[in-house]
């Protein structure tokens, strides 16, 4: 049993890896495809003879297969790299701004549990009810809205009249309220329609009329029953809201200029601080890997079934 | 960006009939929703034939005029922007690149997305294996991320746009047609094509593809929201087409630097955008129920 378990674990983490070396391959092979950066990122007024020199510098003269190894090493090392715009290693650069993300990560997450799981609990258990009509009308609607567009909104008709919510920034505690508001939202509604869903799923089963018919309390058969159960298939949903996070940080990071990686790699983009961009795309999709390994394999200890493969 | 989305499992409502259902798609509802459906199509058809003024005229006098509802004259019925743009002229333009996008992303998505789940679900074993392989490489990319790249070393164009979101929605396809396949795999009339001695590939297009049509055409229909948020969120983050032309991200990601003074700017684009997706994705919710009422779980 434990050794079967720890088959899987290894197997799922030899498949994190794979996928890992993928992404790398493709920022490798893209950025190469795309010509040489020395040439693009030459002063106008450089002679052939210094762009030649600063591509042997480079090693960009070397065989594709010579510098893709290099390459891969330099990331095995977390090298990638001076920033062209700070002249500090790209991966400091990168790393002061990693905190500010994750607060804003974790704030939005927050903020999608927190309206997402009891909307869905109520909305199933009144299936029906009004709970359930305007949660599932907010997402339907929820689902059309923008999320860069909702932050905007909320400056246009929040931030600018109440003086104690600033615009943008990240200043002051209550900073974050917007942007993790923002954030949460959109993933709200999927967490909601999950939980629905998988609260209805579980109220159908034996396990719940047994529950009923032994005589417990309505609150007991819910809370300790029904939603113990639902809350696995949540789980799940975690790791896949992680990637989303990511990707909505990037733009509610600039809606609200909020110092973190989103706004940082928008930043390099039009400074053409290629290290830069190269080491925090890499960044995020390891972080997003490693995400989805930790709820796999948590996942696997919390369900037996999905162990012995009975599901 | 794209929306992780989950399944909707169908389960027996003990409450039905005791409770009124409420429903979202009465007739009423979807003939409001295909008149602007078509508006839509129209308006991105024919947009420069539409539009009343040229959306790059620059007028500075008649700048940042407010909608008329909202003290402005009705030369500019939506008002201008800080250079004195139409902007009702701009959101008609606007829709042009939506709509671009979605007739270049959709069938490019749907095609790719669906062949290799239709590989991998028949032939399984490695093939099953190497598509697995590359959905967790399209999860560990973000559409988003691979937007940024790419912006990074080539020009912003729809081009771009275009491979961004093929990379970002392929993946849900090959999943559900994957899915679908295993499933029909087993079935008699599958077995039975394939007693009369017919080929894998006959088999596939003839039998096993036909019948995954529909489940196919409602996931594209659920994806086409997506690819018009997409797109504006892309742009508006100056990842997406060319700052020099007109898309609803665009616009508003100009009209954030006045917020303050004209809410316009950027309210009326968005408001574009939901209106768009609410009605493809009601529509898409109608289909679904219409083509096949037991497909409750497939999602975009």
């Amino acid at each position: 049993m434990r050794s079967e378990l720890g088959a899987t674990a290894v197997g799922r983490l030899l498949r994190s890896i794979a996928v890992v070396f993928g992404v790398v391959s493709i920022v490798f092979f893209l950025s190469r495809g795309a010509g040489d950066p020395v040439s693009r990122l030459a002063p106008i007024d450089a002679t052939q003879q210094e762009i030649e020199e600063a591509k042997e510098r480079y090693g960009l003269n070397d065989p594709l297969i010579e510098q893709y190894g290099r390459f891969l090493w330099d990331i095995v090392r977390l090298d990638f790299g001076q920033s062209f715009r700070a002249t500090r290693p790209a991966t400091d650069v990168v790393g002061e701004r990693l905190v500010a993300t994750i607060q804003l990560g974790a704030a939005g997450l927050f903020v999608a549990f927190a309206i997402g799981i009891p909307l869905g609990i109520v909305a199933a258990v009144r299936r029906g009810g009004v709970t359930d009509i305007l949660s599932r009308l907010g997402a339907l609607f929820g689902q059309a809205v923008p999320n860069f567009w909702l932050g905007l909104m909320l400056i246009l008709f929040i931030a600018l009249y109440i003086d104690w919510i600033p615009t943008g920034g990240r200043t002051t505690p209550q900073s974050i309220i917007l942007p993790a508001i923002t954030l949460g939202s959109f993933p709200a509604a999927a967490v909601m329609r999950f939980t629905r869903s998988a609260m209805l799923d579980t109220l159908q089963q034996d396990y719940i009329r047994t529950a009923r018919a032994k005589g417990l309390t309505e609150r007991a058969v819910l809370f300790k029953h029904a939603l113990r159960n639902s809350m696995l298939a949540v789980i799940t949903l975690l790791g896949l809201q992680v990637g989303n996070i990511l990707s909505g940080a990037i733009i509610v990071e600039t809606v609200f200029a909020w110092p973190g990686l989103g706004q940082l790699i928008i930043q390099s983009i039009v400074a053409t601080d290629y290290p830069v961009v190269q080491a925090s795309v890499l960044l995020t999709s390891v972080w997003i890997v490693f995400i989805n390994l930790v709820v796999d394999v948590s996942y696997t200890f919390i369900d037996p079934r999905i162990r012995t493969g009975a599901i | 960006m794209a929306a992780s989305q989950t399944p909707v499992q169908s389960v027996e409502d003990p409450f039905a009939g005791r409770r009124r259902n409420w429903r979202i798609r009465s007739p009423k509802t979807l003939a409001v929703t295909l008149t602007i459906l078509l508006i839509f199509i129209i308006v991105g058809v024919f947009g420069s034939q539409i539009a009343p003024e040229d959306p790059f005229k620059l007028d500075l006098v008649g700048r940042l005029q407010a909608p008329f509802f909202d003290g402005g004259s009705l030369d500019h019925p939506l008002g201008t922007d800080d250079l004195g743009r139409d902007t009702l002229s701009r959101l008609i333009h606007g829709a042009q690149i939506s709509l671009l996008a979605i007739v270049m992303v959709i069938p490019l998505a749907t095609v790719i997305g669906s062949m290799l789940g239709l590989l991998a679900g028949w032939f399984g074993c490695w093939t099953s294996r190497v598509l697995m392989a590359l959905v967790d490489l399209q999860l560990a990319m973000p559409a988003i991320l691979i937007a940024v790249f790419l912006r990074a070393i080539w020009e912003p164009s729809l081009t771009n746009v275009v491979i961004v979101l093929v990379f970002a929605l392929w993946a849900t396809f090959a999943r559900l047609v994957r899915g679908e396949t295993l499933g029909l795999k087993e079935r008699e009339f599958v077995l039975a094509a394939r007693t009369i001695g017919a080929g894998d590939l006959r088999i596939m297009t003839r039998h096993v593809l036909p019948s995954l049509v529909n489940s196919i055409v409602i996931l594209a229909t659920l994806n086409v929201a997506t690819v018009v948020i997409a797109e504006a969120g892309l742009s508006f983050l100056g990842v997406g087409i060319a700052q020099d032309s007109i898309s609803w991200g665009i616009m508003i990601s100009q009209g954030r630097g006045v917020i303050a003074t004209a809410w316009w700017l950027v309210t009326v684009p968005g408001i574009a955008i939901i209106v768009v997706s609410l009605v493809v994705n009601v529509f898409g919710d109608w289909l679904r129920d219409f083509l096949d009422p037991q497909l409750r779980n497939v999602q975009g």
